[in-house]
């Protein structure tokens, strides 16, 4: 929209629809024949680039035969050869087609076989994103020959120095676990738990995550050792990560945590107690009224769960006589003024419905809920948490403001299931659920599902946000009737009531008959929410709910009468009239209800006029007895000809219930009494057997409901009604009868049992046909118990839950937003349900990194695995990445833990003694694939010299078994420490083998130790070996000595800048730094690259989280020469006070200079949310490299070199000053002999790194003499030293 | 996770088919999948009836349960976009809202590629892109990467030339380095000669309005929409003059989260190219007190009902609209002269039982009415507060018979309009600066407020 004006892109848009047939449409057409295909495949030359076009077009075409369904399998021997084309598009492509037919007959999976070697290639390419293609392929292959060279192939890339190529190997896991056998099984486990507990790329982890959930969703406590890292970098994970993390993180929560007192009783949950509207209220009230239960049937409208109403008018305004008690602190924890709002609302009340709810969203805590004191808590509610288990929740709260409503979902599912119920969290969620369900229609369909399951329980959180819930016109069917479900139960306050009941006005005359049926419901639901709302806000809002209420009942009427072409419209209005009636009637005699336009007695005259109408069609020989109609129903029977409709069998069953509870009540039951109160006793009783006249007659063609339903009011009529009725017992003993011999067991039971207890009161006296086969009863049963039976005043039909029956509780129902919870039953048995809250809290040293106990942990099964796959698992076996540190030693200050650690395991150490003969010894490799450790081998017997019973390194060997009883015990094919160790003994330069671990994290605990101490990991061994075999074997010391291979500190941040946090770094140089630069995946022995030991310390009173070192953009064209590779120390995730951490920074620059200061590289160093920018500028004397000299060699060399190249200074120098340590703390150089002790005399060399010239120092007591080609370094060198000096 | 992922066409073709976890799902879910989904087409036959979103059919939900052939049984989670339908068929427990937020990205990724909309045409003429892509989104039924900007560097978005010369390859060939890095968003290394980045503040308003006028509900969603083009790794910093009126929000995974919470401004390294940066909902007591900038007032005569049933009646609709100058919109300094609205449509479908529409008159703009999807579509186009503009139409229809349960339904119109420079909630921004590199671009930043789902209720 921007440059539409650009000729360029006129240009292409005319291009563009010129070419528009160009396109890859072309292939879906039938013009191209698959032997064309097939030939063309047959003579292109996969390594001929000029043929791409032609693999292309075959490739297309097979993949849009795919897409048509067509099996192109036959292709299969053509595309296996084209798996090596150059071209990376057509491979893609040829990966995609192989992928699909691998498996699909015994001729592919042989011709599969041909195309393993390619994808193997591709594994050690230099291309991270071709080593990630070629696993993901590789991996996808499910044939099961090759099976262990894909394990292979995904333990060398968990160890790559990519990480995406780590999180590829990672989702390969998943892939390979259904085929593999227990040990193999075992062994992805472990890889598993390698890559969670020693990766902090979350790129890794999140797939490592998504692996565990596949691999073993129950074993929880494989997250002990990562959960702090998880908890810490969740909000880094990417979006889909997050999800299945969160869910996992709600399991661990559960199994591992005790339940907080503020889950169940939290603020929120308490307001919300109060006010929820459930059903056993209703019971208790009416225990007042002497409820008894029986068995006898109350109409139940089966389809009944909620009702509502048309043309419901609103109730009269009655002005608010209770001034409304503000809670000191509103739901929402952001409201600022409340007594303002009190005052809106008073005037509200009388307003218009607009600014009513504006009020109530703003103000929606019950005034019920002014004596819970809700703010007092309020703070505190997660104090009583587990450490843990408050950090868990606190690092996923933040994510509620995700963009993607998945995240958002599981968060608030973790917070609800595992949270606290604090107003502050609840608020929360409802404001981010409103939110995301504003999104595409099909997310809308699974957040508002959530929400109603959510609403029922914790209304308040969503009682601000009633609007959104209104139905617009496009919701689609099914997201309708969820709001309507979550606006009945979120009408808890009067307001709310009216707006509610308004809306319903206008849904009941909706075009979908379900929705239509469902807002009539809603009507009767809220009718009866409306009393206990009103109930509880004052002894006088009885009145307020029964004018609700009939309201209600006049809407109904309006509308059974207008939409009278819609008859489940009709029946559904009937049904609710009727339980609206009875909720009316439930406690008149307590409280009579005023009903000043006889709303009541219209409802049931409509009820009867339907009823008889409907009953009248449904008669065998509809003609016979036309007349008889005109007849009996005197004032009606005009009407009945524009009543026009049937109602539907439910409706009649309700409407017959209705009519006879006004028929037959006499005297003294709680009753309709004043409705037929213009009906004389005669009139009454000629409506009465007209009625049971119907009823009889269409009995025969009468649905089960209504069935039972006439029996019912048959047998009530036997009981009431007392003599001189002979022609009505007759009727209604022939009902009974014909019910007795009813097809329908259930009808022939209640009729049966009806009989007999009639029977059993002597009150059956005309048609006893069958009666005595009845089973009897032989009790005499009186009038007076009978008629308790089957009269008394039942409670009513409602529409509201069963308190205790919590349907989202966890016991039988699913966790809201889950597949399962929307298909109603457990997803392939893949649903892992919630764990009980665990006994206690478990302690939280499990989720220390222990070293002892990983060890434990892995090395077991490591040890079963042992021989039978050693030729695969020997190599690559400890997968740790570049940055990650997991030695079992890194936090032993005293002695080398390696050792100690060997010690607790004789066993190891007695192998131990029998491997380390073998270097010298002739070893056999088992496989091909590990010639490279033959070389190895060979390298360590060049070196070694005679070691395996040299008792002087007994420290050493015991650190070597000790690090192979970490691993696997099958230590012959040599585990990456052992190697490392071996060669330091070997050298014999290594006294002690705590010196082999100098580095480690300071001051006892960081939490997680994950954070690189580098020098004590373990490299994969294919790096490993590169470094053995690439550097040259005896130029230096070939052991790691970090104080020998490393200059002075620098400060890099001073603790005063960056709030108490230090940091220093200092170069490293030689062997240590080798091995560093090669764990970091930079180029070995490239004059370029730069390693710098950072020293992170916290020097104030508090912590920092998330120390970490970023690479900042540094501008292209300078004279400034900027780094091309940046590798950042792995992120700190907490420093406590007083503890150092440290970490390496590799920086490959793009060129050497021999400049001072030209190489610069700018980096942030970011602490939880500050960050302090620094300049890493090695200088000359950091980046000179070693040398080798003689003595003699030295002298010539500098005797050669004069004038400009020859810088001297005068200088007083005592022997007794370490000059020496000084001099190598500035520079990088090496020492040539060394007689300063004796002779005063001190000979220093280095190579500058761009030219490579030699660097010659000399420094006697009186004099330094720095000599060199390049005559611009000279002054700069000696410069370094003078410095060094003073 | 996905087992595999369909695309069908508008008629239930099957358009691209991939299986991630080597089970070869079989067509048959596609069909049942269709079968229910041709039963519930809605009567607008597929044609946007009454806003832009595609409504193709019904009522099927987004969650199905499919008997699988020898697979037991498998859900299918599908989601409908430009009338393909997106389906994800999953075999076991798995976050719906993932699948559904997967597929819809998918389809983003598809009009980010192809342009919009991204529909059948589109997805044939690039199918082999799409299969590319998916490869690259998908592994092992997990979505893998995602960002526009990775797949970007990845695989290049199809151009005139690469379709032209069939042999040149979409595969890039540099392999990105964005992804490694901290930032997966952010493509490294763009370099542009001119530096810009446009920030547009969109505020749709979603209202149900009835016959009178009154308004029953609102709300107003914003959205910050960003243009990016900015070399090397720019920081940006936003700030808006008066943050308070923002109450919830979500972000671009690039923003950082915690500055927001502290200081109320929005830090972030941008992707490149077009991102939503956030979206919010203002306060309350902003929506609440709305006053739409239009109005439309319809009045439906169905006729006098016949007395035998089942025939045809005539009807009358009768629309009055214009724009009120009570609008309680926050215009921005920028603007002068009178409010005019712009792209004014009214859209009235009507009742499925209409046979055909007649006497159709307007007094402004343009009206058309659609056969097919029985939507009378109303294009007033620029409009001001000083015009008026009204339309009749009789209509036809067979009137339902009794006990059919088919009713008119009481048809709700949509309105469609935008009034650039405007804002509802009057949120602006302050500042937007650059830090990290040198350079300082071409910064734009402007207000639209428009229509969401804003509709007329006529009943």
């Amino acid at each position: 929209m921007w440059n539409a004006a650009d000729p360029a892109t006129v240009l292409h848009q005319q291009l563009a629809s010129a070419l528009s047939t160009m396109g890859d449409a072309q292939y879906w057409e039938e013009s191209i024949s698959p032997a064309t295909i097939k030939q063309s495949l047959l003579e292109a030359d996969p390594s001929n680039p000029h043929h791409t076009s032609t693999f292309l077009r075959a490739m297309k075409w097979l993949l849009a035969s795919i897409s048509k369904g067509r099996n192109v399998s036959e292709f299969y021997p053509h595309v296996v050869k084209c798996v090596g084309v150059i071209n990376l598009e057509v491979r893609k492509m040829v990966y995609m087609y192989l992928v699909q037919y691998a498996d699909y007959d015994t001729t592919t999976r042989e011709l599969s076989l041909l195309s393993i070697n390619s994808f193997q290639r591709g594994l050690a390419d230099a291309e991270q994103w071709i080593r990630a293609l070629a696993l993901r392929v590789l991996t996808s292959i499910r044939i099961p020959d090759i099976l262990q060279i894909q394990i292979l192939g995904v333990q060398k890339c968990a160890s790559d120095r990519s990480p995406y190529v780590r999180k590829c190997a990672a989702n390969a896991l998943s892939k390979l676990a259904p085929r593999c056998d227990e040990l193999q099984f075992t062994l992805l486990l472990e890889l598993m738990q390698q890559l969670l507990q020693d990766d902090s790329n979350t790129m890794v982890l999140t797939s490592a995550l998504i692996a565990f959930t596949e691999l073993c969703p129950d074993q929880l406590h494989r997250l002990h050792p990562c959960f702090h890292k998880i908890c810490h970098l969740l909000t880094d994970f990417d979006e889909w990560g997050q999800v299945v993390t969160i869910d996992l993180l709600a399991r661990y929560c559960r199994q591992f945590f005790q339940q907080p007192v503020a889950w169940k009783e939290g603020t929120a949950e308490r307001i919300d107690r109060q006010r929820r509207v459930r059903r056993t209220l209703i019971t208790i009230e009416k225990n007042n009224t002497g409820t008894e239960h029986t068995a006898a049937a109350v109409p139940t409208p089966s389809l009944a769960e909620t009702s509502a109403a048309a043309g419901v008018q609103l109730p009269p305004r009655i002005p608010q006589k209770i001034k409304r008690r503000v809670v000191k602190k509103g739901f929402y924890s952001d409201e600022e003024d409340e007594s303002t709002e009190e005052e809106v609302y008073a005037e509200d009340t009388n307003g218009p419905a607009l600014p009513i709810s504006k009020a109530f969203r703003e103000n929606p805590v019950s005034a019920v809920t002014a004596s819970a004191s809700p703010a007092v808590l309020e703070d505190h509610e997660d104090s009583e948490l587990a450490p843990d288990h408050r950090l868990l929740l606190q690092s996923a709260l933040p994510l509620l403001k995700s963009r993607n409503a998945g995240v958002v979902l599981a968060v608030c599912s973790l917070q609800y299931y595992c949270g606290v119920s604090s107003i502050k969290v609840r608020a929360a969620m409802g404001k981010a659920l409103v939110r995301i369900h504003r999104d595409r229609r099909e997310i809308q369909y699974v957040v508002l599902t959530s929400i109603r399951t959510l609403a029922k329980e914790c209304p308040s959180a969503f009682a601000p946000f009633l609007h959104d819930f209104l139905v617009k016109a496009m919701d689609p069917p099914f997201t309708r009737l969820i709001k309507l479900d979550i606006l009945s139960s979120l009408a808890l306050e009067p307001s709310a009531i009216q707006l509610v009941l308004k809306e319903l006005g206008s849904y009941v005359r909706h075009g979908d008959r379900r929705f239509a049926c469902a807002a009539i419901q809603a009507v009767g639901k809220i009718a009866e929410m409306a009393r206990i709302v009103h109930d509880r806000r004052d002894k006088m809002g009885r009145d307020e709910a029964n004018t609700i209420a009939l309201n209600c009942l006049h809407g109904l009427l309006t509308l059974s009468q207008t939409v009278d072409h819609r008859p489940a419209l009709v029946g559904e209005s009937i049904i609710v009239m009727q339980c609206i009636l009875q909720l009316l009637r439930s406690d008149s005699d307590v409280q009579p209800v005023k009903d000043p336009n006889h709303v009541q007695d219209r409802a049931v005259h409509r009820i009867l006029l339907l009823l008889v109408y409907t009953l009248s069609k449904k008669r065998d020989e509809p003609a016979i007895d036309a007349g008889s109609e005109d007849e009996d129903e005197d004032a009606d029977a005009s009407k009945l000809q524009s009543v026009g409709v049937s109602l539907p069998a439910p409706a009649v069953a309700s409407a017959l219930w209705v009519i006879g509870e006004c028929l037959l009540s006499n005297q003294k039951s709680v009753s309709f009494s004043p409705i037929f109160g213009k009906y004389s006793v005669e009139e009454r009783a000629e409506l009465r057997h007209e009625l049971l006249r119907l009823v009889a007659k269409a009995f025969p063609v009468l649905h089960d409901c209504e069935k039972e339903q006439s029996i019912h009011f048959a047998t009530r009529l036997l009981l009431t009604e007392s003599n001189g009725i002979t022609e009505e017992e007759k009727i209604c003993e022939q009902i009974l009868s014909l019910g007795r011999l009813d097809v329908n067991p259930d009808v022939r039971d209640q009729a049966r049992m009806f009989s007999g207890m009639i029977h059993a009161g002597g009150r059956l006296k005309h048609d006893l046909d069958g009666i005595e086969g009845l089973p009897l009863i032989q009790r005499k049963l009186e009038k007076e118990q009978m008629q308790r039976m089957f009269t008394h005043a039942r409670p009513q039909v409602s529409f509201l839950p069963v308190e205790g029956d919590m349907t989202t509780s966890e016991s039988g129902a699913f966790r809201f937003g889950t597949l399962s919870s929307m298909v109603g039953h457990k997803a392939r048995n893949a649903y892992v349900e919630l764990p009980p809250w665990a006994a206690e809290n478990s302690p939280s040293s499990l989720r220390e990194r222990d070293p002892n106990d990983k060890k434990s942990t892995t090395s077991l099964p490591n040890e079963k695995l042992g021989a039978p796959n050693s030729q695969f698992y020997n190599d690559g076996d400890d997968s740790d990445s570049d940055d990650s540190s997991s030695s079992s030693s890194s936090n032993d200050d005293d002695s080398s833990s390696s050792s100690s650690s060997s010690s607790d395991d004789s066993s190891q150490q007695s192998s131990s003694s029998v491997l380390l003969p073998m270097p010298s010894g002739s070893i056999t490799q088992p496989s091909v694939q590990n010639n490279t450790q033959q070389e190895k081998l060979n390298l360590l017997s060049l070196n070694g010299g005679d070691t395996s019973d040299d008792s002087s390194s007994a420290d050493d060997s015991s650190s070597s078994s000790s690090s192979s009883s970490e691993s696997s015990s099958n230590g012959e094919q040599g585990r990456p420490n052992d190697q490392f160790d071996l060669i330091s003994m070997n050298t014999g330069r290594q006294p002690h083998a705590n010196d082999l671990i100098p580095m480690h994290v300071t001051g006892v605990s960081l939490n997680d130790n994950y954070f690189g101490v580098a020098n004590v990991s373990l490299p994969s061994v294919a790096d490993d070996l590169k470094g053995l075999v690439l550097s040259p074997p005896v130029a230096g010391p070939t052991d790691q000595n970090w104080e020998r291979d490393s200059g002075a500190w620098i400060q890099l941040v001073r603790p005063e800048h960056a709030g108490g946090l230090s940091v220093q770094g200092r170069y490293l140089r030689g062997f240590t730094k080798s091995q560093q630069v090669q764990k970091l995946g930079l180029t070995v022995d490239k004059p370029s690259v730069v390693c710098l030991q950072l020293r992170f310390e916290n020097r104030s009173p508090g912590v920092f989280r998330r120390i970490r070192v970023l690479q900042r953009s540094q501008p292209v064209g300078s004279s400034i020469i900027r780094p091309r590779l940046f590798v950042p120390p792995p992120e700190i995730d907490l420093l406590e006070a007083g503890k150092q951490a440290e970490g390496i920074l590799g920086i490959d620059f793009m060129e050497t200079s021999d400049r001072d200061g030209s190489m610069q590289a700018k980096v942030d160093i970011k602490y939880g949310t500050g960050g302090i920018p620094v300049e890493i500028k090695p200088s000359i004397g950091d980046l000179l490299l070693p040398c080798q000299r003689s003595v003699s060699e030295f002298d010539t060399a500098m005797a050669r070199l004069q004038g400009f190249q020859r810088v001297e200074l005068s200088v007083q120098l005592d022997t007794g000053v370490p000059i020496q340590d000084r001099i190598l703390g500035a520079a990088s150089l090496t020492v040539v002999g060394s007689d300063w002790s004796s002779n005063g005399v001190l000979r220093f060399v280095g190579t500058l790194p761009a030219s490579g010239d030699p660097v010659y120092i000399l420094i006697t007591t009186s004099k330094v003499t720095v000599c060199c080609d390049h005559a611009l370094v000279v002054s700069n060198i000696l410069n370094i030293i003078k410095r060094a000096l003073q | 996770m996905i087992q595999s992922l369909f695309i069908l066409s508008p008629t239930g073709e099957v358009l691209i088919e991939r299986h991630f976890r080597g089970v070869v799902t079989s067509r048959s879910v596609c069909d049942t999948f269709w079968d229910r989904a041709s039963e519930s087409i809605n009567h607008h036959g597929g044609v946007s009836a009454i806003s832009d979103h595609e409504e193709l059919y019904d009522s099927v939900p987004p969650v199905m349960e499919v008997p699988g052939s020898d697979q037991g049984t498998l859900y299918v989670i599908s989601c409908l976009r430009d009338g393909l339908s997106y389906l994800a068929v999953c075999p076991a427990e798995v976050s719906p809202l993932l699948i559904l937020e997967f597929l819809h990205r998918v389809a983003d990724i598809f009009v980010d590629y192809f342009g919009f909309p991204a529909d059948e045409s589109a997805i044939k003429d690039n199918f082999s892109t799409v299969y590319q892509l998916l490869e690259e989104m998908v592994d092992y039924g997990w979505p893998l990467t995602t960002e526009p900007n990775a797949l970007k560097a990845m695989i290049r978005p199809p151009t005139v030339m690469s379709k032209l010369l069939q042999s040149t390859t979409v595969v890039s060939d540099e392999l990105p380095s964005g992804t490694v890095s901290n930032m997966p968003w952010r493509t490294a290394d763009v370099s542009y000669s001119q530096n810009e980045i446009y920030v547009d503040i969109v505020e749709e308003v979603d209202a149900i309005v009835d016959a009178s006028g009154a308004v029953i509900s609102s709300d107003v969603s914003g959205s910050i929409q960003c243009q990016c083009q900015l070399s090397g790794v720019p920081d940006l910093l936003l700030t808006f003059k008066d943050p308070t009126i923002i109450d919830d929000w979500s972000f671009h995974p690039c923003v950082r989260y915690s500055r927001y919470e502290e200081d109320s401004v929005v830090s972030f390294v941008p992707p490149d190219g077009n991102f939503e940066l956030m979206s919010y909902r203002i306060v309350p007591e902003k929506v609440r007190s709305l006053n739409p900038p239009v109005f439309c007032h319809p009045k439906w005569n169905y006729g006098d009902r016949s007395t035998t049933s089942g025939d045809m009646r005539t009807g009358r609709v009768t629309l009055h609209a214009g724009v009120t100058t009570l609008s309680s919109l926050v215009f921005s300094p920028s603007h002068k002269g009178p409010v005019v609205v712009e792209d004014f449509c009214v859209n009235i479908p009507f009742p499925r039982q209409t046979r055909s529409t007649s006497n159709l008159r307007v007094d402004f703009g343009t009206a058309v009415y659609n056969e097919a999807a029985k939507v009378l579509r109303w294009n007033l186009g620029k409009m001001d507060a000083s015009k008026k503009a009204s339309l009749t139409c009789s209509f036809s229809f067979v009137s339902p018979k009794v006990g059919e349960e088919e009713a008119l339904d009481p048809p709700h119109l949509s309105l469609n309009w935008k009034i650039p420079l405007a804002s509802v909630s009057g949120l602006t921004v302050s500042g937007l600066s650059v830090t990290r590199e040198s350079y300082h671009p071409y910064k734009g930043v402007r207000n639209i407020a428009k229509s969401g789902i804003f509709q007329v209720r006529c009943s």
